[in-house]
């Protein structure tokens, strides 16, 4: 049985290769970003609102409480997907029986979203 | 090979209760979303007692199964029957007490919402109780808990609510987290999740004097400390005041009962089912368990004032005498209190029973709580004072389930206790039913005193009126309840004794 | 395989330190950034174990869904109103250390001493590898054995969006969370004041004590908690009414922007 693929494999030596490219290749740009960019930093500049009245505290931009709610539905539907995944790859063997498995699973998933839909959770102000 | 897929259709009408409030949690779904709001208080509480109802009658269809489907994820037995009851009364009582308190109270909460989070949380508690596998305990759990969670924090605007709720859920999860690990040692020790798989992979290697190997041991702990913030068993408690005292009344009532016998079926189906053959470890811990949180309950609840706290710290305490009743498993696959003492186990069919009679005295008394919230009254011990003038009915009802927390004989909660300490006598635990009385004895202050402020003090201010009907009537049928099923204990404990059926497995691997 | 093992230390080392980083750090932020390195390296040592499904779950779920939740609530919830992380008492800590301490004894000891007292479970390598790999044995006990489990877990999901939709969503569109929240909900300080509010009152009546208040008040009016800022909680549900300060002096941009 060829065990070994599924430690080290040169599948992996690849991902590993492009991780380390990726980094690199951010911490390239950022570097020469630092070294290249003039950068006079002045208070006025890192002020919240740049005209109109000086902040009385540290101004803290207001987020809408909805971005959390469209956050909360994105991790629930995004685990859903995960479980398609393992359904997906034996699709052929389940057949039927599979299908109606996943359409159930999918129909519940489905009925939050319309819930959502109904209560205003993805409406935009 | 091992991995082969054998698909089988699994039978759906052997859990039909289950997938009738599975479909009620649904139509409430549906319900919210597309009934006008006006609507809501009327067509869903209908809804929700009809739903609630039908499943109890279809319980009947289960009652002398002894048959697993879903590959043995889904059992149906007599411990799933008879906590399903439990669950579904709860859930009718707490519907029949919330309706109005959640339409008129604290700035009228979303009632759509909480009944479908009260289905679904009921649907877990269900799925809890008629598990065959670790896993399916888990995942029920998480449901039940994850909707119980948020009802927790359905006063939202009140902070108490907030707070407690946030105490529960960072609590909760963390027990979750224990509890998985727990699972997985087990797992990993045994090789199966499946509870009998277990039970005769253990009965096979444990036994005789062998050291018991630590693996198996961490995963009991593991297991007991998960299962224990669950049940909130002293030490693991803390969460339990301020989550009870923060969330609404009726969520309250609903709290301390759903999730509590949730988790005690978690444990039963875990340790009694699964962990049989190491009933030696584990009796030992929870004896010691269940004389910490009798103790810690009982006289911490002396000095509450506020009736609600009183309450939740009362509610420790009865999680002690449960425990008790576990404690009191013997590993025999016995015939229970139908074949007279001395012969097999009662502890499991005494906390069965001691669940159900704390579940219509429990919610019966945040009942009353509530009732007297709709009047205007606060939740300190002062606000009882002169019911029996002003509301005579209300304090007799709360006089009534007092008495029976307290344990008088003629009440179900007399009789609770009984079986509690019949059992621990009969497994040869004297101290620990020696510690039931005494410690009854103590809980009669706090429980007396509300009486006595109740008929002796004087009343402050006018009352309110207010119309709560659906209340009442849930109030009347727990008095009735209260006093009946005591007197009739007779026929439930020998409907709680087949819950033996559970050990088609594990009862033959402890064979004497 | 030295290799294997070398690079087996090396992710193990960044992910223990880069877990403490998480716990150690000030800034809630380093401790989420500190979080996504610690993830990604529990990713690699899932596939070193031979569990490519798990590793990119761990990536897409923890690293790309809860990481953004993480930072998102970072956002929206103000510093000042976060749990008392660094400030717990001396005692609870060490408790916390010597639990922790106990817990990771026993896990050692059972590591050290382990014998697989039972049968060995069907998910061997080799059974694995006879289906195609792990994605696939992972499908076939999913979708079969715990196919209950599976449905469950949508529910479980389903209740998720609901209670979701009933915790976060403002009730009206435009609503802000009530500003009299201010202060902070501390996991170890006495249960707040409003316990017995009764029916009708607005919520935003309430107060509970900031963290440097000394002794909690009810609010029921304007109250100075005595803090470095006044707090102000008007008996109207909007809450705060801060005073209007208006400066001419052109320096006061200086000023603010070092206060930061």
């Amino acid at each position: 049985m060829p065990v070994e693929t599924q430690t080290l494999g040169e599948n992996w030596l690849v991902v590993g290769l492009m991780l380390v490219s990726a980094f690199s290749m951010g911490m390239l740009l950022l570097t020469l970003n630092k070294i290249m960019a003039p950068s006079k930093p002045s208070a006025a500049k890192a002020a919240p609102y740049e005209s109109g009245m000086p902040d009385i505290e540290p101004v803290r931009p207001s987020y809408s409480p909805r971005f959390y709610v469209v956050a909360m539905l994105f991790v629930i539907f995004d685990i859903e997907a995960i479980f398609i995944f393992p359904w997906a790859v034996i699709f052929d063997e389940l057949g039927t029986y599979g299908f109606v498995e996943m359409v159930s699973f999918i129909g519940l998933l489905f009925v939050g979203y319309i819930y959502a839909w109904k209560k205003g959770a993805l409406e935009w102000v | 090979m091992p991995l082969d897929l054998n698909l089988e259709t699994p039978d759906l009408w052997l859990a039909l209760p289950q997938f009738i409030v599975f479909g009620l949690a649904i139509a409430l779904l549906f319900g919210d979303a597309f009934v006008a709001r006006t609507r809501h208080f009327v067509w869903l509480t209908g809804l929700s007692l009809v739903g609630y109802l039908a499943a109890l009658v279809a319980l009947v269809g289960q009652a002398n199964e002894n048959a697993t489907t879903f590959y043995g994820l889904f059992r149906a037995d007599g411990l799933t029957v008879f906590l399903s009851v439990i669950i579904l009364s709860a859930a009718v009582l707490t519907v029949m007490v919330s309706a109005s308190y959640v339409e008129r109270l604290e700035g009228r909460m979303p009632i759509g919402e909480f009944y479908v989070l009260l289905a679904f949380s009921v649907l877990g508690a269900m799925l809890v109780a008629a598990a065959g596998d670790l896993v399916m305990v888990f995942v029920g759990i998480e449901l039940s808990s994850l909707a119980t969670y948020v009802l927790a924090a359905f006063a939202k605007r009140r902070l108490t609510s907030v707070e407690g709720a946030l105490k529960y859920f960072l609590l909760g999860i963390f027990a979750s987290a224990i509890l998985a690990y727990g699972m997985a040692w087990v797992y990993g020790v045994t090789g199966s999740t499946d509870l009998d798989a277990i039970a005769r992979s253990l009965a096979a290697s444990v036994g005789g004097d062998e050291f018991l190997d630590p693996a198996l041991l961490l995963g009991l702990l593991l297991l007991t400390v998960g299962l224990g913030f669950k049940m909130a068993a002293v030490p693991f408690h803390f969460w339990t005041p301020d989550a009870y005292d923060g969330a609404p009344t009726p969520v309250t009532a609903f709290m301390s009962v759903v999730p509590k016998a949730a988790a005690f079926a978690a444990t039963v189906r875990i340790f009694v089912q699964a962990l049989g053959p190491l009933r030696d470890e584990w009796v030992t811990l929870l004896s010691v368990l269940a004389l910490l949180t009798m103790a810690f309950g009982n006289i911490v609840a002396i000095s509450q004032r506020n009736v609600k706290r009183m309450l939740a710290y009362s509610s420790i305490a009865h999680t002690g005498y449960m425990l008790v009743g576990l404690a009191a498993y013997q590993a025999t696959g016995g015939t229970g209190f139908g074949a007279g003492a001395g012969d097999g186990d009662q502890g499991v069919s005494s906390l069965l029973y001691y669940i159900l009679a704390y579940n219509f005295m429990n919610i019966g008394a945040f009942a009353v709580v509530t009732w007297l919230q709709h009047r205007g009254r606060g939740l300190t011990l002062d606000d009882f004072g002169g019911l029996a003038t002003t509301h005579p009915l209300a304090a007799a009802a709360m006089a009534v389930f007092m008495v029976s927390l307290m344990g008088v004989p003629p009440l179900i909660g007399f009789y609770a206790k009984y079986y509690v300490i019949l059992a621990a006598i009969d497994a040869d635990l004297l101290w620990l039913a020696v510690a039931v009385v005494v410690l009854s004895a103590v809980s009669a202050f706090y429980y007396l005193r509300l009486v006595a402020v109740m008929y002796f003090n004087e009343p402050e201010g006018q009352p309110r009126q207010a119309d709560t009907r659906l209340l009442d009537v849930g109030i009347a049928g727990m008095v009735i309840a209260t006093i009946a099923l005591g007197l009739f204990s007779t026929p439930i404990i020998d409907l709680a004794d087949k819950w033996e059926s559970a050990l088609t497995v594990a009862g033959q691997v402890a064979g004497r | 395989m030295p290799w294997d093992v070398l690079i087996f230390y090396l992710i193990a080392a960044v992910c223990v330190l880069s877990a403490a980083g998480v716990v150690v750090a000030r800034n809630p932020v380093h401790s989420a950034i500190f979080l996504v390195l610690c993830f990604v390296n529990i990713a690699a040592t899932f596939v070193m174990m031979g569990a490519e499904f798990l590793a990119v779950v761990q990536v897409i779920v923890y690293t790309g869904a809860i990481l953004v939740l993480v930072l998102f609530v970072l956002m929206l919830v103000n510093p000042d109103d976060l749990p008392e992380f660094h400030a717990a008492r001396p005692v609870q800590r060490y408790v916390g250390l010597l639990l922790g301490a106990i817990l990771l004894l026993e896990v050692g000891a059972a590591i050290v001493t382990r014998s697989v007292s039972g049968e060995q479970g069907t998910a061997t390598p080799d059974n694995i590898a006879a289906v195609g790999g792990n994605t696939q044995a992972l499908g076939r006990v999913l979708y079969s054995d715990y196919l209950l489990a599976f449905e469950v877990v949508s529910l479980v999901l389903l209740v998720g969006v609901v209670g979701a939709i009933v915790l976060a969503l403002p009730e009206r569109l435009g609503e802000r969370p009530s500003v009299a929240r201010r202060g902070s909900i501390s996991l170890s300080h006495p249960r707040g004041v409003d316990a017995a509010l009764p029916e009708g009152r607005p919520a935003g009546e309430t107060l509970i004590p900031t963290r440097h208040s000394t002794s909690p008040t009810r609010a029921s009016g304007a109250v100075a908690t005595g803090n470095d800022r006044e707090v102000s909680a008007g008996p109207t549900p909007t809450g705060v009414v801060r005073d209007l300060v208006m400066t001419r002096d052109a320096d006061a941009f200086g000023h603010m922007g070092d206060k930061r």
